[in-house]
């Protein structure tokens, strides 16, 4: 069942539609949603992998935990646990609802979701640089005692408090890599690197611990595509298709373009937003360089038309 | 010789902390390395483990938290426990096993399990979970969220949910295709979340507690393991087995447990109660071990020194 691998990596803020949806409830409606669209690509034969993003469920559980801690002096969650947490309650509700899709179209597939580990190189540059922020806003006196006693790296954030910031280092090994594959070897749907995996890096002897890091989910569906020997990587976002210039007078979709265009497009710095499109677009090109077939950018709504090329951004090798 | 290991949550947690994540990172790496002596005796292992004490922090948390974060219903809070408890047993174990140049892959997995309606065991006694409240509070969460409530004496009303039997678990094929591959899996955390089917057919999680033991039993009938491991505090086993001893082992038959379950169960913990009612159902066939273990004697398995040993009546 091994020829039609697919990895499809969903974003969290696609979970999380807006302000008054935020409840677990509302939460599992979007994954249900989502899940009929992944629900479609099986049903076409496809074996797929799932990877989704935490950026708005980590800003939850962080948040549950500095309260409880300020309050009641309840013990803190750590940054690698948080993506734990996560990884399972999400997996959890991916789960079920693909479960249910399938029970109702009579599809005979397991799905799954695999705790995942992400290897990062301890001696990636990024440690040196940490710019993602995390966690609520904080008093300079706090800020200062987290900098002194916990070795948080923090920053004052124009005119609106301290935060807490974490490096956002490269994927190098997604570390159940074996196991994934022998599920996914098997026809089973297998949710996983959820939040770009739990970050870890090993020390001399190769054992692992985790670190307070955050990893790019399509980096990390990337390279678990190539590990799986996926063809196809389909990042599901919040637009239907990618733009040149986007945003500017002269903004274009774009509809199916080569790696080599990506790259050139990419270099060019002004079509695509950092930390936004940039990123998935970088995400797509390392999948296409590494043994990927095609890749395609569109929203949840959108990807069986996108399979079928009539909507989405389909990038090929 | 395939065993599933079943620990405690207590045990996940560092005596004498305040339950942080850190102290529970060590507490389950300690707990890990101490199976290294069944691994190296060549024991290919399923591990399952409990959660009170997670799933406790998380409601607290969750509580405390109300007026600023949407609250976690009870199946989400057993999901979050399994992935971070599955992420401290994974770590640790590949640790282990790197460490004692094991070649075996370990993976942790999210578990579903069926919880049945109209099992008669849903009139069981009600389940204690997450924080206590005084008489009001208690009042206002029964009108606004339908909760129940137990009254335990000295300490207030604590939020109380049926504790279930688990019927199937629901990712079984998976298990199944790893562990025949011999990679070690961490599943049924909590015992599993539980789960039921709506009126349309579609399953849904159920906000109750769902007994390991049960659980740990119940993986084992289904994967063919003849052998389940509870691994407990000493205090607790001597609780069960009065004639328990730390320098030798205890061989128990069924019709022998079931007496002693007689004798015994006014005083056992609930937990320590349903590890023996788990083990008298497994144990009506043939061929099947339980050993109840304190993790400080894990060895005894392989020596046979410590610990009690329960077997299926002679024929």
């Amino acid at each position: 069942m091994s020829e039609k691998i697919a990895v499809i990596a969903i974003g969290g803020n696609s979970l999380v539609k807006d302000k008054a949806h935020q409840s677990v409830e509302d939460q599992f409606q979007a994954i249900k949603e989502t899940s009929h669209h992944i629900a479609d690509m099986i049903e076409d034969g496809w074996t797929v992998a799932i990877g989704h993003g935490n950026g708005p469920q980590v800003g939850f559980v962080l948040r549950r935990s500095e309260i409880a801690f300020k309050v009641e002096g309840v013990h803190e969650v750590p940054l690698d646990v948080c993506g734990a947490d996560t990884q399972g309650a999400t997996g959890y509700g991916l789960q079920q609802s693909l479960y249910n899709e399938f029970l109702a179209r009579g599809i005979k597939r397991p799905v799954t979701t695999v705790i995942t580990q992400v290897e990062v190189d301890r001696n990636d540059p990024a440690f040196q640089n940490p710019v993602k922020p995390i966690g609520s806003f904080m008093e300079e006196s706090e800020a200062i005692e987290r900098k002194e006693n916990e070795g948080w790296d923090v920053v004052e954030d124009a005119g609106r408090g301290w935060r807490r910031v974490v490096p956002s280092p490269l994927p190098i090994r997604v570390v159940e890599e074996p196991a994934i594959k022998q599920l996914i070897e098997g026809g089973t749907c297998v949710v996983t690197v959820g939040g770009g995996g739990i970050p870890v890096v090993a020390d001399d002897s190769g054992a692992l611990q985790g670190v307070a890091a955050v990893i790019d989910k399509d980096y990390a569906s990337a390279l678990l595509g190539n590990a799986l020997g996926a063809e196809l990587l389909i990042i599901s976002t919040a637009v239907e298709k990618v733009a040149l210039n986007f945003g500017k007078v002269n903004e274009s979709w774009l509809d199916k373009i080569t790696m080599g265009e990506a790259k050139a497009y990419l270099a060019e710095g002004t079509h695509f937003a950092k930390g936004s499109m940039a990123p998935k677009m970088q995400a797509v090109i390392w999948f296409l360089e590494r043994g990927g077939k095609k890749a395609i950018i569109t929203n949840p709504d959108n990807i069986a038309r996108a399979l079928r090329g009539e909507t989405g951004t389909t990038i090929v090798a | 010789m395939k065993a599933i290991v079943t620990i405690d949550g207590e045990l996940l947690v560092a005596r004498g902390t305040n339950g942080g994540l850190q102290g529970q990172k060590k507490a389950v790496k300690a707990i890990v390395d101490s199976l290294n002596h069944i691994l190296q005796a060549g024991y290919e292992i399923t591990i399952v483990h409990g959660n009170g004490p997670q799933v406790g922090n998380m409601l607290f948390r969750g509580e405390i938290a109300s007026h600023a974060v949407p609250p976690v219903p009870l199946d989400v809070c057993g999901a979050d426990t399994q992935g971070a408890t599955g992420y401290f047993l994974l770590q640790s174990l590949q640790n282990l096993l790197k460490r004692e140049g094991i070649n075996r892959d370990v993976a942790a997995m999210i578990t579903q399990v069926l919880v049945d309606v109209i099992d008669p065991e849903m009139t069981a006694p009600l389940k204690g979970v997450g924080p206590f409240f005084d008489a009001e509070r208690a009042q206002k969460y029964n009108n606004t969220r339908g909760w129940d409530f137990l009254l335990v004496p000295g300490r207030g009303h604590q939020r109380a949910v049926p504790a279930l039997l688990p019927q199937k678990v629901f990712e079984i094929n998976s298990i199944r295709n790893l562990m025949e591959n011999g990679t070690i899996v961490v599943c049924g955390g909590g015992g599993g979340i539980p789960v039921q089917y709506d009126k349309n057919g579609n399953l849904n999680g159920v906000e109750a507690v769902v007994n390991k033991s049960h659980t740990a039993t119940l993986l084992a009938d289904e994967l063919e393991v003849d052998t389940v491991i509870f691994i407990s505090e000493w205090e607790k086993i001597q609780q069960a087995f009065p004639s328990a001893v730390r320098n030798g082992f205890t061989q128990f038959t069924l019709t022998q447990l079931r007496d002693l379950i007689a004798e015994t169960q006014d005083v056992l913990t609930d937990s320590m109660y349903l590890k023996l009612v788990a083990s008298s159902k497994y144990l009506t066939t043939k061929g099947r071990s339980i050993w109840i273990i304190p993790p400080e004697h894990i060895e005894a398995i392989v020596k046979r020194d410590c610990g009690i040993l329960l077997i299926p009546d002679p024929s």
